[in-house]
């Protein structure tokens, strides 16, 4: 991480430490939820069911199922993402966890940084499993090239987890948390959803008039006005 | 929109009446519930 | 004082909203394109007004409270954000009647009201998220945290759903500015502005009993009370 202008040694220092703080929270969640991969294995299959129930839901007309692939897969995302975002708050509560990364201490920016990051990388992951299931079961196609797919999944999810994590850790520590995180989280995805489901579908059904790049860029603008206030804000949401 | 929109007076009597009854109801549950906030404030407020 | 404005701001108000109810039901003439349907603007448009207003209070009592930490600016906050519901659950009942006759539908995309049903359902999930905290400095705290990152979301927010909705024509709220017609909106902005600072006056002594309550019970928690240097 270089700061504009000159950064003083201390300040390099203070980065590093930041970065590896960060690093090392990464590791420990993904660590973590590789250990108890049967949950992850459980909400993949989640979501999958969720894809299937739109099918269902909507009908087997094949235009239409085409035409909204790109909703579907979004919403499935997003309503797994309530389950992970959340899960990745409780194991830290049920054993004091948090408190003791506090104590140590680890800077909070570290945790919100890396706890985001592992969500971001669960999400993604789940991303890429669903991406072509989806494509599969609602006759879709990727007509926009691979890395732009990448890049618009890469964001949608990152859009999910900064908001996500910072809620997740304040709804696990309440009561009726798993009513609490949605109802505080779905409002304020709204612009991330309709950006993520309207660049995806440019992708699967092309882009003739162009309108793909507005829309990863309010996907952008949504990921970083999100992370940097999620950044400053998470620091108050788990002192003591 | 072509042309006026004539009539279409019950949509503005009912969005009035909705108007001033939720303003009147939401006004009386403050009422009362300030007033039940006022009685059982003394009581913590005496305690050592 | 206190006495005068509990019992003057509730009767200005309603003489306010009889001037403004008699000035946009009778006296205002009709709109040229809307016709009579436009009178509903007299009460949307300022309940619009505010629960803006109530949610921006909100957001400023929250800064504040995460700066200072202090304990009036909770209330506020709390008391702003019940009455911003309020009107902003009344806004979009409003806006529902006036599309109805206007678009023939009971709810049309119009970027600024589905600004506004969004920004009403983050606002409820703030004062849920106040209901299921029992600690009083927490509660504070993560409710000001979530106020501040439901505001923030409002710019944007509205520049994705008029993007999302590009076809839709942008709806013009009486533009055509007849004197008698800016007289009737102000005077039902007036009554709406002091309805909505009793309201939130009465609806902060609430809080304020509250905090008294959970302050004096005996600690079971640590005294919440403290204000940080």
């Amino acid at each position: 991480m270089t700061a504009p202008g000159e950064p003083t040694p201390c300040d390099r220092a203070r980065g590093v430490a930041l970065l590896t703080a960060t690093a090392s929270v990464i590791r420990k969640d993904l660590l973590l939820e590789w250990r108890g991969r049967a949950r992850i294995n459980a909400t993949l299959f989640f979501a999958i069911m969720t894809l299937l129930l739109f099918s269902f839901a909507v009908g087997p007309e094949t235009k239409s199922l085409a035409q909204n692939a790109a909703g579907y897969l979004w919403l499935a995302i997003l309503l797994s993402s309530v389950l992970s975002l959340g899960e990745s708050f409780r194991i830290e509560n049920e054993n004091g966890a948090l408190e003791g990364l506090r104590l140590i201490p680890v800077d909070a920016r570290a945790i919100f940084l890396g706890k985001a990051i592992a969500n971001l990388v669960l999400l993604t992951g789940l991303g890429v499993l669903l991406i072509p299931i989806a494509v599969a079961l609602y006759g879709a196609e990727i007509s926009a090239g691979f890395p732009r797919a990448v890049l618009v999944l890469v964001l949608g999810c990152a859009a999910i987890s900064a908001p996500g994590t910072l809620y997740a850790a304040i709804a696990n520590q309440a009561r009726a948390r798993d009513v609490l995180l949605p109802l505080l989280l779905f409002p304020i995805l709204v612009p991330a959803l309709v950006g993520a489901v309207k660049a995806t579908q440019l992708v699967f059904q092309g882009d003739p008039m162009g309108q793909l790049d507005s829309w990863t860029t309010l996907l952008v603008i949504f990921n970083l006005m999100y992370w940097l206030l999620c950044l400053v804000l998470f620091g108050r949401v788990v002192e003591e | 929109m072509n042309g006026t929109i004539v009539g279409g007076w019950e949509y503005i009597w009912a969005a009035y009446l909705v108007t001033w009854g939720s303003l009147a109801l939401y006004a009386l549950s403050l009422v009362w519930r300030a007033r039940k906030a006022k009685s059982g404030e003394p009581q913590p407020g005496s305690k050592p | 004082m206190q006495k005068a404005l509990d019992v003057g701001l509730p009767i200005v108000a309603i003489v306010f909203l009889v001037v403004g109810g008699v000035l946009g039901l009778t006296v205002a003439p009709a709109d040229k394109d809307m016709g009579d349907v436009y009178r509903i603007m007299y009460v949307h448009v300022p309940a619009a007004w505010a629960a803006l207003l109530a949610v921006t209070v909100t957001f400023v009592a929250s800064l504040v409270y995460l700066l200072k930490n202090n304990w009036h600016a909770d209330a506020l906050g709390e008391a702003s954000a019940e009455v911003g519901v309020f009107f902003g659950a009344l806004l979009i009942v409003l806006g529902s009647i006036w599309a109805r006759p206007t678009w023939g539908v009971w709810w049309d995309w119009d970027p600024r009201l589905t600004t506004a049903a969004i920004l009403l359902f983050a606002f409820a999930g703030y004062l849920a998220l106040r209901r299921f905290v029992d600690d009083p400095e927490r509660r504070a705290t993560w409710a000001a945290v979530a106020a501040i990152v439901a505001y923030v979301d409002v710019p944007i927010l509205w520049f994705s759903v008029r993007w999302w909705r590009t076809l839709h024509q942008i709806q013009n709220t009486g533009e055509s500015t007849h004197s008698v017609m800016t007289k009737s909106l102000l005077w039902n902005a007036l009554a709406f502005a002091l309805l909505y600072v009793w309201f939130v006056r009465l609806r902060y002594r609430v809080a304020l009993a509250r905090q008294a309550e959970e302050l004096a019970e005996p600690p079971e928690t640590e005294p919440a009370h403290t204000p940080a240097p």
